[in-house]
This record gives C-alpha cells, structure tokens and sequence, in this order.
C-alpha cells in the first residue's frame, strides 16, 4: 500500500513563516509522499520559495510539486524552481520522478496544466493570435504530463497538476470561470497514458471529488477545498480509516 | 489605457475582483465582491489576518465612498483525520 498526501494552494508568502510546518509534523506517519499541487507561493517570488522550503525541511519524506498560476506572477519562476529544488523539493513540468516505498514503486508525472474549458465548451486555437497561444499552451502542457505518464512503467502512477482535469471538481465554482480552471485536455492525458489518481488544486471554491471519462479518481486537493492542511490517499489499501496522533504514530482502525 | 472606475455596482465589483488580485499587497483570486449602493461586502477565506487586513485597505482605495464589510475569514486549517482508501 502506498499513501499519498498531498495539498495546493498554499499560497506561503513572506509573513507566512512558521505557520504551515506544526501542521505538517505528522507527514511521515501517515504518509510515503508529500505532493504540492501548484500555487506554492502568494505572488511567484524566490523569497516566498524559500519560506516554503523552510516549512518542508526535514519533513521526513520525499515532496513533489508542480507549479501554480500564483507561481508564474512574478515573471521569476526559474528561481523558485531552483530555489525549491535547492531545498530538497522535486518540481515536475512535463516530468516524472520515481518513489520507491519498500520495494512498491510510485510514479508521480506532472505539470502545471492550463484552462481552455471542458468538452462541448472549450477554447479553439482560432481567431486572434492570444487565443491561439492561450489554447496552443495548455496544448503544449497537456502532451508533456501525457508523455510523462507514458514514460512511467511503476505499481501505480498518480499525475500532479494544478489546473483541473474535470468538471467534477469545479462544483461550487461559478459556471462561467470553469475555462480559467482547467482543461479536458488534461483528463484526456491521464486516460491515454493511464494513471491511478489526478491530484491538482486551483480551484478553491471546488469540491475535492472527482473522475475522469476514463474511469480515473480526480481529487481536487486545493487547501479551501479539503478544509485541512493536507488529505491523505491510500493506493493499494482496503478501506477507509481514521487517522491517530496519540504516540506519533499512526493508530488506523477500519471505519 | 485602464478602463476608468465606475460607480455603478456591477462594474464595480469587477474592478474591484480585479485589483484584489492584481494588487501585491492581496494577490488573491477567490475573494467573492459584493456592491450594493453605499456598501461593498468581502466574503472568501485567507491565511493570515494581515493579508484579511489588506483586503480592506486596498478595497478602500478603490472605492472610496462605499463602506467595507470584510467578511473575509482566516483559515486555520488542521492535520487530517482520516484517509482514503482508493480502490
């Protein structure tokens, strides 16, 4: 069994110092994973980065990201990138990275994905050269988390991305902003190339269920929406449980 | 050019949706904006008090003559308790 916690949208600024990390202390008891699905920072810059990386040092396990929109803002994000990176954080676009847990292996393919709407109401590459690129990027993003899937031969696969594969998980959002908060696209990566779970986040005002036509389980794990630091996903496991703290440990008894 | 101001509620809701994002002090995307005559009302949640407080002050800057009802609340959100089970 492999348990996956993850989170997005946690938006760390340069005043958010000391706030995530005493809700992070329990990671490596209940999970084998640490996934960040985009918005890492408030406005893109290196020094909310580096705050982040700070919460995360030593937590225990290995963490994956991708990038968020807010990642993007401020024009730097080859310096975060390489400001997490140098904290120990791996960050995927158009990527995968291999986890192994106990001889189980983890793929985690990802990518920050983009909008463009979803089947039946989406965006074209037409008409003026803006909306050529705004759709011939989230394109260009979709085909790099395919290719990255396709390139993973592991026990399970999960793919990262912080805009929405499916419409499922926009319930709660207003209708007609669903083409800022993902793309068909995405999902229709996942289920060429084949994966066990989508994590993404973005949607704040989402709900954290989903799956895509294919049959693939979407959670929306945006911090609003799972209304706790991080959601824990187990791949391989039997049943729901309950999660203790008493001892450290995980004390997990069938529901 | 920017596009002026306007008093007129919609239009002012939007603008204001607008500048909560793009102004640094905020940068927040999910703030939902509600104009009546007189009164703008904030609702959505953050992660710290200081950038609640922001809200208001960049909200005041753009509408000078409304009142502002922050609602806005601060998410203190805790360890998990359970997990799930994907089969």
């Amino acid at each position: 069994m492999i348990r996956v916690a993850a989170v997005g949208d946690v938006h760390v600024g340069v005043d958010s110092a000391g706030r995530l990390r005493p809700r992070l202390e329990h990671v490596a008891d209940v999970a084998d994973v640490f996934l960040l699905a985009g918005d890492l920072t408030r406005c893109g810059s290196p020094e909310e980065a580096a705050v982040l990386v700070d919460e995360l040092s030593g937590l225990g396990v290995p963490v994956i990201a991708v990038l968020g929109n807010h990642d993007y803002h401020a024009d730097r994000e080859v310096e975060l990138r390489r400001t997490l990176e140098r904290g120990g954080v791996t960050v995927l676009e158009g990527e995968s990275t291999i986890v192994d847990v106990g001889g189980v292996r983890l793929g985690v393919a990802g990518g920050k994905g983009f909008g463009g709407g979803f089947a039946g109401a989406c965006g074209s590459e037409f008409g003026e050269p803006e909306m050529k690129a705004f759709m011939h990027h989230s394109r260009q993003l979709a085909g790099g988390i395919a290719r990255a899937l396709e390139a993973l031969d592991t026990d399970y696969k999960v793919a990262l991305m912080h805009y929405a594969p499916v419409a499922d998980t926009l319930v709660g959002e207003r209708l007609e902003i669903y083409p800022f908060l993902g793309s068909y696209l995405l999902a229709e990566a996942v289920d060429q190339a084949g994966a066990d779970l989508v994590i993404h986040g973005h949607a704040h005002g989402g709900t954290e269920k989903g799956v895509t036509a294919g049959g693939v389980h979407v959670r929306n794990v945006a911090m609003p929406v799972i209304r706790q630091a991080y959601a824990v996903y187990t791949l391989g496991g039997d049943d729901h449980a309950r999660i203790g703290y008493d001892d450290r440990r995980v004390s997990a008894a069938a529901r | 050019m920017d596009t002026p101001h306007s008093d007129v509620p919609e239009y002012l809701a939007g603008h204001l949706h607008e500048t909560l994002a793009e102004d640094p002090r905020v940068s927040e995307q999910g703030i939902c904006v509600t104009v009546t005559p007189g009164n703008v009302f904030l609702t959505g949640v953050v992660s710290t008090v200081e950038r609640r407080d922001a809200i208001t002050e960049v909200a005041h800057e753009v509408a000078p003559d409304h009142r502002i009802h922050n609602q806005v609340t601060v998410g203190a959100f805790p360890e998990p308790t359970a997990q799930e089970a994907l089969t």
